[in-house]
């Protein structure tokens, strides 16, 4: 029954395979500077398909056909880019531009010196706002050469029509391409990662909506110009690990600072953040991964920071969260199936 | 004119009438009818193996089942290099790693292609999304499974019986 030449058989197309699949990887990271856009859209259509998809199965159970629901949410998502994430795209640009306008002029250390009068004669206040500008040049040095947002809310929807479409047969037609000896572990591989990521992404939109919404609604009732942008970035600051908290407190008390002329705005924002943090640890507790150690969060942080300024210090987090979770499993997908 | 996606589509659906027309020779099938075993057809994975082949492996865990469409399969317990005990032989039609279907866990028993055979896997993975996306194609596929399972259990239990009998005849003293 054993046959010696068979196993060595598996063992070089094992050891070729990884060969493979790691220069796939280093040719990815190579490209990666030159093809982030792409890989950002790619990113986002499997979202929206992760987001999707449930309903589509959901619609089918109930006995509409998957292409009729497909098109139907397709073209629900199509109409709501076009009417409604236009106007709050262009809202939010329109909040960076004024607070990217007062971080760069003197006003900023004029007037949070004039609010906190106890920081008059302390430098912190002079190096917060150089670290600001830093944080703001990283960002527009990175994306101001992406192509236009209108061509990512053209291609999103495309590709993620077609993921959810052709998603199973793709998906399908590459397990087919795979040696016997790995079949089974691929598609046990995929489905675990499948059930995870599924939670985990549901849990982090859920928990960045909730927050991000909490705080628009609060700073829009407290006359906050940029309402839409604050709550945005505190959303996405709530997704890191540790320094989260304090992250989206810096970010809020900054913005309202600037935008009121309240020193008393301060402490009602801490309040806030102290009850919002309460509420978190007792809502959402549940749904947190295993978190890398504070230093690595604080080290995958400052390459966000230097390298996409607050948008990257915002995203990077998900996005190692995300690697991490992937890595895991088929770390653990290798050693179940024997082959580490 | 035909876009580069228009290709890989025919070309997959014609890969979908073969295996229809593979279903429908399995005695499994022969209940559904012709858009179910399209259905169906499109979460089976056609698999082809070399003579003796390891289809799978005791102590590994496994996650699918596999209907025999052609060729022959040795079952077996034991190390695959220091000696096995021959259960049986499965042919065209036959189905093993049924357990696997239910449940994740470590196979109690090897699978090995006695010549170059194909096989017609299912895997738990995809039938759950069968089962969540038709609930009516999915009952009747576990019901067909049920089925499956209690003539297995019957013809178990009457050869239990016979070899008791057999033995209460013989002079083994148990």
């Amino acid at each position: 029954m054993s046959d010696p030449a068979l196993y060595n058989g598996y063992l070089l197309r094992n050891r070729n395979i990884v060969n493979i699949l790691l220069l796939l990887l280093v040719f990815f990271v190579i490209t990666l500077p030159y093809t982030n856009f792409i890989v950002l859209l790619l990113f986002l259509s499997m979202l929206a398909m992760m987001l999707i998809d449930p309903v589509i199965q959901w619609l089918e159970g109930v006995g509409i056909g998957r292409m009729t629901s497909i098109i139907l949410l397709t073209g629900l998502a199509i109409i709501s880019s076009i009417t409604g994430f236009i106007r709050i795209f262009g809202r939010i640009e329109y909040e960076s531009a004024t607070v990217a306008d007062l971080i760069d002029s003197t006003y900023f250390t004029t007037k949070i010196k004039t609010l906190l009068p106890f920081l008059q004669q302390n430098e912190i206040v002079d190096h917060y706002c150089s670290f600001l500008q830093f944080i703001k040049h990283r960002t527009i040095d990175i994306f101001s050469n992406q192509a236009p947002t209108f061509i990512a809310i053209i291609i999103i929807p495309i590709l993620t029509f077609f993921l959810l479409k052709d998603g199973f047969l793709l998906k399908k037609t590459f397990i087919q391409s795979l040696p016997n000896h790995y079949i089974e572990m691929f598609i046990s591989f995929l489905y675990r990662l499948k059930q995870k990521l599924n939670v985990w992404i549901r849990a982090q939109v859920l928990i960045a909506l909730l927050i991000g919404g909490l705080i628009s609604l609060a700073f829009y009732s407290l006359n906050v110009d940029s309402f839409l942008l604050t709550g945005t970035m505190v959303g996405l600051s709530f997704l890191i690990p540790y320094y989260g908290t304090v992250i989206g407190a810096m970010i809020a008390l900054t913005i309202a600072l600037l935008q009121t002329d309240s020193a008393s705005i301060a402490i009602a924002i801490i309040i806030a953040f102290a009850t919002i943090k309460l509420l978190y640890n007792l809502l959402f507790v549940k749904f947190e991964t295993n978190h890398p150690h504070p230093f690595i969060v604080l080290l995958i942080l400052l390459i966000g920071i230097y390298t996409g300024g607050f948008v990257g210090m915002l995203t990077i987090m998900p996005i190692a969260n995300f690697t991490i979770l992937t890595g895991e499993e088929i770390y653990h997908s290798l050693k179940r199936y024997g082959f580490i | 004119m035909k876009l580069g996606f228009g290709n890989i589509f025919s070309a997959n659906g014609k890969r979908d009438l073969e295996v229809i027309s593979k279903l429908r020779k399995i005695e499994f099938f022969q209940e559904f009818k012709p858009n179910e075993l399209h259905e169906i057809a499109g979460i089976v994975y056609v698999r082809w193996y070399k003579k003796n082949e390891v289809i799978f492996q005791e102590d590994k865990p496994g996650i699918g089942m596999y209907f025999i469409d052609s060729g022959s399969v040795r079952i077996a317990r034991g190390s695959l290099y220091n000696g096995y005990q021959q259960l049986s032989v499965l042919s065209h039609g036959d189905i093993l790693g049924e357990f696997n279907l239910f449940e994740e866990r470590v196979r109690t028993i090897s699978a090995v292609a006695l010549q170059e055979s194909c096989l017609l896997g299912i895997f738990r993975p995809d039938l759950l999304g069968l089962i969540n996306r038709k609930p009516r194609l999915g009952n009747k596929i576990l019901l067909r499974l049920a089925q499956t399972f209690s003539m297995n259990l019957l013809n178990q239990r009457e050869q239990l019986i016979k070899m008791k009998e057999t033995l209460a005849n013989s002079d083994i003293i148990l």
